[in-house]
């Protein structure tokens, strides 16, 4: 709800004390945090969209709660899954206030700040930040592309009439 | 295949109205009994108490003699057909098929043989390597009955397998699941809303009244002797005529409402009452002609090949014996000693 940047001081506080300045596990856990309310959301939407018969189905064909969910439920969630997966991922990857202000080593840098600091007081090194954008833009691409067939709606057709 | 007993089944919903109330029924090792009733009488309600998807508010189900009312699904070893099919629309045709078999942990040699002859019972051979999505309504309904029948379980549930077929087809279904009962044998449950359905399929059928068990007996016998006017008007097609005594020219009667069915009455030149023809609807060999009558309107049945149309003035007969007696406030059937 908050806009980051009023969120980014008490957050920098508590990951200090918890010592975890500089270690990936500083950006884990707060990311994890502030995708996990979307991510539900969306999966909610999702799950609720199943036709209900389908996990009677399953529990009438000898599968326990779970059992239904594992086997059915979740095969026909996957384009959810997916989709919300990507998303979380690129809004991770493309953090940048967070990342900027609980790293300082330059080896735990992510690639947005790393691209930033690119500029020094001299010169702006535009060819470079042009080139590392789209170096770091590939993976998302790579990775939206090799899911495309699993986002496309419709999985579920044919299970219930209509 | 086992019997199923129901004991003072009741469900209650939260905001305290009834969806079954106080059901008694047994239904016998191998019978065919189908729970029929209007949208919303807890029909389907009944059924998925049987199969455990909800639990009853008191009372017991006992399948094959014991106690099931607290166990699970899965542990109650009953099939179901859903009216939507619900088959898995990730697996193909073998996969559902074969899916109750996976769970139950059969081994793949014993599974495939199943799966086989299931689909070879059923005529869908040819499909198994399909998806759902890529079948007719008549063929995902053929799936959903095989995934039913491979598990080989101790009663089959139907919750109006056939309400999303088209008319043909169903009236084809309808005698295949005739046939397969006869030949496996087991015990089947049926709900349905269709009074057709129940009176062809059943051996007998259990009318259901807004949670109550309204009648329970063979098609033939709530048909010919039901036992309120709710039964005698579900019943039949078309609709039992109900009107007062004296709009069929009987001897007035207070608090009495009579019921006639429209193939009881006919149309006679010389018949006792007249009337005006309402409207003809032919239906082949036969020809359902509505009269309206001094202050009601009644259906009756005439030959495919009658001339008549609206505005004529035609005469109507029917036996005495015919008439049924209906106490109006209650709706229960007098009996000719009793009326």
């Amino acid at each position: 709800m908050f806009p980051p940047i009023a969120t980014v001081g008490p957050l920098f506080l508590a990951v200090r004390a918890l010592g975890l300045r500089d270690h990936l596990a500083g950006l884990v856990v707060p990311y994890a945090t502030f995708a996990l309310p979307l991510s539900l959301w969306i999966l909610t939407s999702h799950f609720k969209e199943l036709p209900l018969e389908l996990y009677r189905a399953a529990k009438i064909d000898g599968c326990t709660s779970f059992g239904a969910f594992r086997r059915v439920l979740l095969p026909l969630a996957a384009p959810g899954l997916v989709t919300t997966g990507l998303l979380v991922f690129i809004s991770s990857w493309n953090e940048f206030l967070f990342a900027l202000t609980f790293t300082s080593a330059p080896e735990r840098r992510t690639v947005p700040v790393a691209i930033a600091l690119f500029s020094s007081g001299h010169a702006e090194p535009w060819t470079q930040i042009a080139a590392a954008s789209v170096v770091a833009t590939m993976p998302l691409v790579a990775l939206t592309l090799l899911f495309q067939r699993r986002l496309v709606a419709g999985l579920t057709s044919g299970a219930v009439k209509g | 295949m086992a019997s199923v007993r129901l004991r003072g089944l009741s469900k209650q919903y939260r905001d305290g109205a009834f969806a079954v109330r106080a059901l008694d029924l047994e239904i016998a090792d191998g019978e065919f009994l189908c729970l029929v009733g209007p949208s919303g009488c807890g029909k389907s309600t009944t059924l998925h108490l049987i199969a455990g998807l909800e639990e009853p508010t008191s009372g017991t189900v006992e399948i094959g003699g014991a106690d099931v009312t607290r166990l699970s699904p899965r542990e109650r070893d009953l099939a179901m057909v859903f009216q939507s099919y619900a088959l898995y629309p990730h697996l193909d045709v073998r996969g559902n098929l074969a899916f109750p078999l996976k769970v139950a942990g059969l081994s793949p040699a014993l599974l495939r043989q199943r799966v086989d002859e299931t689909a070879e019972l059923l005529g869908i051979t040819s499909l198994l390597a399909r998806k759902p999505r890529e079948l007719s309504g008549g063929q995902r309904q053929r799936v959903a009955l095989g995934r039913a029948l491979v598990r080989r379980p101790r009663a089959f549930l139907f919750d109006e397998p056939l309400s999303n077929l088209d008319a043909n087809l169903r009236a084809q279904m309808r005698g295949e699941l005739k046939k397969l009962h006869e030949t496996l044998g087991g015990t089947f449950i049926y709900v349905t809303h269709d009074q057709a359905e129940a009176m062809t399929l059943s051996d007998r059928v259990a009318l259901m009244n807004e949670g109550r068990l309204e009648q329970l007996g063979p098609a033939r016998t709530l048909y010919d002797e039901p036992r309120s006017l709710f039964a005698a008007r579900f019943f039949g097609a078309p609709a039992l005529n109900v009107c007062a005594p004296a709009a069929l020219g009987l001897s007035p009667q207070d608090g009495v409402l009579v019921g006639l069915r429209p193939e009881h009455l006919t149309i006679d030149a010389q018949g006792p009452l007249r009337g005006r023809v309402y409207l003809v609807e032919p239906m082949g060999a036969d020809a359902w002609v509505t009269v309206q009558l001094d202050g009601v309107r009644v259906t009756a049945r005439a030959e495919g090949t009658i001339a008549l149309r609206s505005g004529d003035e035609v005469g109507l007969r029917f036996e005495p014996t015919r008439v049924l007696r209906f106490d109006e406030g209650t709706g229960a059937r007098l009996t000719a000693t009793g009326g």
